[in-house]
């Protein structure tokens, strides 16, 4: 992990004096995580392309600004996450302006894969879709990015025991959507009792 | 809303085990997710749309101050010309006066305000024409160059100047020359895209500063050119030696990775390269999941049909894996 990251440290100096080499391979590197992040956040496959490209935009703007007390990937993850709530906005108003016109929506114009190609996929989505945005963030973060929780705390601005609570009742809405059998409550106090 | 002073706050439990280490449809299902997430995007193509971005608002931006930057030297230009007329008009009138010979020691008396127009007028040979001095584009006497200027040719995308100022700063000795030469080799590979000419340079670093700072570097530059120069054996040779040091250690999968694509695109010799990928199974990323494939096509080319298979099936197993469809077919290609 070390080694990874003075490489990313390098590669972020190299970038910063206009090495474009430097620049496509950072690229190379963080593109996949980036999407499919996005992908789990909620930005649909027509919103994907943009929201990816404008992350790497602000990327390419801010990074002679990048402070390295952090690391490079909890900049990237937090950066997605601006980039996610502004897609799924546009998503919704886009959404709203085609009821109001009564558009045909541009799923039903494009042919969709088979059921097999994508079905996991499709099911997670659901089962995240379910979640509240910040519970949804530290979900995906801790689960499918396998990021630690002191490093999401950082990520999402907030105390690790928030990362945790946020975990723990994102955790049971997953299963529970999925038709899992959900995990136990804490023994105190009731949920409703406690602030999200 | 709030929580009763009288309960206490729960507790959560932190760094829970996660759901895709444990046994059961969860796990299975999220692992499978994450295939699909990651699969059918096209970064090349991801990278060239975002360059055409990238060029294109920075044209507009272009576009949008310098008209206004264009404006506003206009403007200063004017008020400068309308400013400085009226002096030369005074000096031409007062050289007018005076015998050439003693318009220098005329104007040697004069105020230090009227002293520096005064000079240069001496130098237009005919007075009555009310043109401008000429002004050297440079100062007679240049200041030598500095790191921190070549930067900023670098950076404003001057390459050829910033290679020709590095090279000049690297004539010094100690570590600023040394840095500066390495520089001159790093962007004539990376920016000019001459890696012959990089070689040249980085010869020229080994032989000023054989035990230098840079010199983990400079040996990464070394095969990285030589590759690129189509000079083979030299890049094999100097990865090798790479390889054993300690500056070789943080870079053994990049080397690795070029020891396997030379071996197996250029020497045709998939036993060497199998041996160079296998260092990079496992590893995430565009890289490892490219030479885990190769390695199992290089395995199945070598007629290991057994190891072949079985380096399919890894494959398969990674989350990242974007050849699923063609390992899938060698994979049931293999076990007929």
């Amino acid at each position: 992990m070390e080694l990874e990251a003075s490489f990313n440290l390098r590669l972020v100096d190299d970038c910063v004096e206009g090495n474009s080499r430097a620049w496509r391979e950072l690229h190379r590197r963080y593109f996949p995580i980036a999407s499919a992040f996005l992908r789990k956040l909620g930005v649909c496959d027509r919103d994907l392309e943009d929201a990816t490209q404008e992350v790497f935009l602000q990327v390419h703007k801010y990074l002679p600004r990048f402070r390295r007390e952090a690391e490079l990937s909890t900049w990237l993850y937090r950066i997605c996450i601006t980039q996610a709530r502004q897609a799924r906005r546009r998503a919704r108003v886009s959404q709203a302006l085609r009821g109001i016109l009564s558009l045909v929506p541009a799923e039903h114009l494009v042919s969709q894969p088979a059921f097999c190609e994508d079905a996991a996929r499709r099911r997670v989505e659901h089962a995240l879709a379910a979640l509240p945005a910040g519970e949804r963030a530290a979900f995906v973060l801790y689960e499918m990015e396998g990021v630690p929780g002191k490093q999401i705390a950082e990520i999402l601005r907030c105390p690790e025991a928030t990362v945790w609570r946020r975990l723990h009742y994102a955790r049971e809405t997953f299963r529970a959507a999925l038709g899992a059998k959900p995990e136990s409550p804490p023994e105190s106090s009731a949920r409703e009792q406690t602030k999200r | 809303m709030g929580v009763s002073p009288t309960m206490k706050e729960p507790e959560f439990p932190s760094e829970p085990p996660r759901l895709a280490g444990e046994a059961g449809d969860t796990a299975r299902l999220l692992a499978q997710a994450e295939r699909e997430f990651r699969g059918d995007l096209d970064e090349s193509a991801a990278f060239r749309r975002l360059e055409r971005t990238r060029r294109r608002r920075g044209s507009l931006v272009w576009l949008g101050t310098s008209a206004g930057v264009a404006a506003g030297l206009a403007l200063l230009a004017t008020g400068y010309r309308v400013g400085w007329r009226t002096t030369p008009i005074e000096l031409t009138a007062e050289v007018r006066r005076t015998p050439p010979s003693k318009v220098i020691v005329a104007t040697s008396a004069q105020p230090s305000r009227a002293a520096e127009p005064t000079s240069a007028l001496a130098q237009v040979p005919d007075p009555s024409i009310n043109t401008p001095p000429r002004v050297p584009a440079e100062a007679p006497s240049a200041p030598a160059p500095t790191e921190a200027k070549c930067r900023e040719w670098s950076a404003a995308g001057r390459i050829e100047r910033a290679v020709d100022c590095f090279r000049a700063v690297a004539r010094g000795a100690g570590l600023q020359g040394e840095v500066a030469l390495y520089e001159a080799a790093r962007l004539t590979f990376d920016g000019l895209r001459d890696p012959n000419r990089a070689l040249g340079l980085l010869a020229e670093y080994e032989k000023r500063f054989p035990g230098g700072a840079m010199r983990g570097e400079a040996a990464w530059l070394r095969v990285r050119a030589a590759r690129d120069a189509g000079r083979l054996d030299e890049a094999l040779a100097s990865s090798e030696a790479l390889l054993v040091s300690p500056a070789g250690r943080a870079l053994a999968s990049e080397l690795h990775w070029l020891r396997g694509q030379i071996y197996q695109d250029n020497r045709k010799d998939c036993a060497q390269a199998a041996s160079e990928f296998v260092s990079l199974v496992g590893e995430p990323g565009a890289r490892g999941d490219e030479a885990e494939f190769r390695r199992a096509g290089c395995l199945e080319q070598l007629g290991r049909t057994s190891d072949a298979a079985q380096a399919y099936e890894r494959y398969l197993t990674r989350s990242d894996a974007k050849r699923i469809n063609q390992a899938k077919q060698r994979l049931s290609a293999l076990r007929q």
